[in-house]
């Protein structure tokens, strides 16, 4: 068997790290607007912790279906290039 | 809750004696599979994880009675030690049920039994984790683990998309985590979760609310409970069969592990009652929609994976009404249901694997007249299916049992009441199965054999639903035992 030198792949894992990151303010950020929106509307409306903990929960449910559409759509288009760049020319 | 004792390297090596054991199995395995002359039939894998695993198991029984601390990071209690029985067993089934299975399928056997052991060694240590940053890590070891086994089989499409779809909704789920946790650690200065809870107050309420959020959506992840399910159907029907098996059971027992140890120590309901009130509001909505949701989904399912997939995400939320029950009998209750899931759950996988084996498909219409072709099989199935939806005199019965009287000693009517909804409603998918093994006429006549160890895996399983149905007093006084540290002091 040919022995391969071991080698990193420096595109690959910084895609890895921004896809990482990339999901996580997907999930982070809906949760911290609905709780930033919520406090105001709170505020104003003088019902807290009503509407903040409303928001914050639809942003807890929304981060995730927003995170998973992406992964579909992201492993879709990657098995696709793999795909094309394994077609003989 | 604990002392600090100062421990010599024997006593720390004592009481880290199971994971060890667990290291060093897998170590052998990878040496011994490297060095190996033969190298598509190695039968003795399967056997000499066994081994490393019956050795973790005894060392673990003999361990029985300590509370102290190792490493300021770990615990070795009762709780702790449960969980790693559990899982142990657990992993048994899975390994015997997997040997078929890999011959067939990879050629890199080796590699697949030491992982199943390091993944084994990271529920362990979740089990045992009192520390956010212990958590974090073994929380990754065991995702790690995860995502390669789901895409194990390279050269099968299905198998390495399932792996990069749950890999980058993982990465995803464990950054938001971690940013969690730095919140925990930035408000209270704290990594420990004891520290925590002293360091805490209910005025830090408004910002503890989505550092809450974000721990729990890394727990709720590693459980697949809605809202963080999506991952659960595509990797399940995806990785190899005995991977399915292994994701359905083992993740579970680490993840309830760490949701009860964080939960009730970091943030006790009686301690902290604000905070203690917010987390079980937050569990508690995620319960109902979690069991609601895996029920009626796993109504429409063809394929036996998928419909298992969804249904173990509805045994998710039964279990977390075990959890916002937050009393001892509340985590007696969820220790009895994660070890009635685990040896229902495997022996149902078990039986699928077994058909997998010899007709190659996961389709439920494939398994007409079952019970002429192979009745042993099918009516272990068929024990394992009631087992799930609760029917008495099986372990998920007393199971169930378990968690709702939890869940009423709580005053929490409103979600038992959900909770036996729910049972009823998946009776209805079960029976989808059974009509097909008993009612439906098959296309053919061919025998379907099992494998020794598949037979094994089988047997010990459907020993188990009944030993915990008929007989839970077996174990309840123990699990009573492990309940307790949360709630002694």
């Amino acid at each position: 068997m040919p022995s391969r030198k071991p080698s990193i792949n420096w595109t690959e894992a910084i895609w890895v790290l921004g896809m990482g990151a990339q999901g996580g303010l997907m999930i982070a950020l809906p949760v911290l607007a609905g709780l930033a929106l919520g406090f105001l509307l709170d505020n104003r409306f003088d019902t807290l912790p009503l509407i903040s903990l409303i928001l914050t929960a639809i942003g807890g449910i929304v981060g995730p279906i927003i995170l998973y559409r992406w992964v579909v759509s992201t492993v879709k288009q990657r098995m696709e290039s793999k795909q094309d760049e394994e077609k003989p020319e | 809750m604990f002392g600090e004792p100062t421990l010599t390297l024997g006593q720390t090596i004592g009481l880290l004696s199971p994971e060890l054991l667990l290291l060093l199995a897998g170590l052998v395995i990878l040496g011994l599979d490297a060095i190996s002359p033969h190298k598509e039939e190695k039968p003795w894998l399967p056997r000499v994880a066994l081994i490393g695993l019956a050795a973790a198991l005894v060392a673990t029984i003999m361990l029985w009675g300590y509370n102290t601390r190792v490493l300021a990071v770990l615990s070795c209690d009762p709780f702790a030690l449960m969980v790693k029985m559990v899982a142990l067993v657990a992993m048994g089934i899975v390994i015997l049920a997997s040997d078929v299975y890999i011959r067939a399928h990879s050629r890199y056997q080796g590699e697949f039994y030491a992982l199943l052991l390091f993944s084994t060694l990271a529920i362990c240590l979740l089990g045992g984790a009192t520390n956010l940053i212990m958590v974090y890590l073994a929380f990754e070891f065991l995702s790690i683990i995860s995502y390669i086994l789901t895409g194990y089989l390279r050269d099968d499409k299905r198998s390495t998309e399932a792996a990069i779809k749950y890999f980058l909704y993982g990465a995803g789920v464990s950054a938001v985590m971690l940013y969690g946790m730095s919140w925990f650690y930035g408000l209270t200065g704290a990594t420990d979760l004891a520290g925590i809870a002293d360091a805490l107050t209910g005025n830090l309420r408004p910002v503890i609310l989505p550092a809450l959020v974000f721990v729990a959506a890394g727990f709720a992840f590693k459980i697949g409970a809605v809202p963080f399910h999506q991952w659960a159907p595509d990797a399940y029907e995806g990785a190899p069969t005995p991977v399915t098996a292994f994701l359905s059971v083992c993740p579970k027992i680490a993840g309830f592990a760490v949701i009860l140890r964080v939960l009730l120590t970091a943030l006790p309901p009686e301690g902290l009652e604000i905070l203690g009130g917010d987390w079980r509001a937050l569990l508690m909505a995620i319960s109902a929609i979690t069991m609601t949701f895996g029920n009626l989904v796993a109504m429409w399912q063809t394929n036996i994976k998928r419909l298992l997939a969804y249904s173990s995400i509805a045994q998710a939320g039964y279990i977390l009404i075990g959890v916002v029950s937050a009393s001892e009998r509340g985590v007696t209750a969820v220790l009895l249901y994660l070890a009635a899931y685990a040896v229902t759950n495997l022996g149902a996988f078990a039986a699928v694997i077994a058909f997998s084996n010899q007709i190659g498909s996961d389709e439920i219409k494939d398994y007409a007249g079952l019970h002429k072709r192979a009745p042993g099989l099918a009516l272990i199935l068929i024990i394992c299916l009631l087992s799930l939806a609760g029917i008495p005199p099986t372990a998920g019965f007393v199971g169930k049992l378990w968690l709702f009287s939890a869940a009423l000693d709580e005053g929490l009517l409103w979600l038992a009441a959900i909770g036996v909804i729910n049972s009823v409603i998946s009776v209805s998918y079960y029976w989808k199965i059974i009509r097909a093994i008993y009612l439906t006429p098959a296309e053919t006549e061919e025998r379907i054999d099992t494998s020794p160890a598949l037979a094994i895996a089988l047997g010990v399983a459907v020993t188990g639903v009944f030993i915990v149905g008929i007989f839970p007093s077996l174990i309840l006084s123990l699990l009573q035992t492990a309940a307790q540290i949360f709630f002694v002091g």
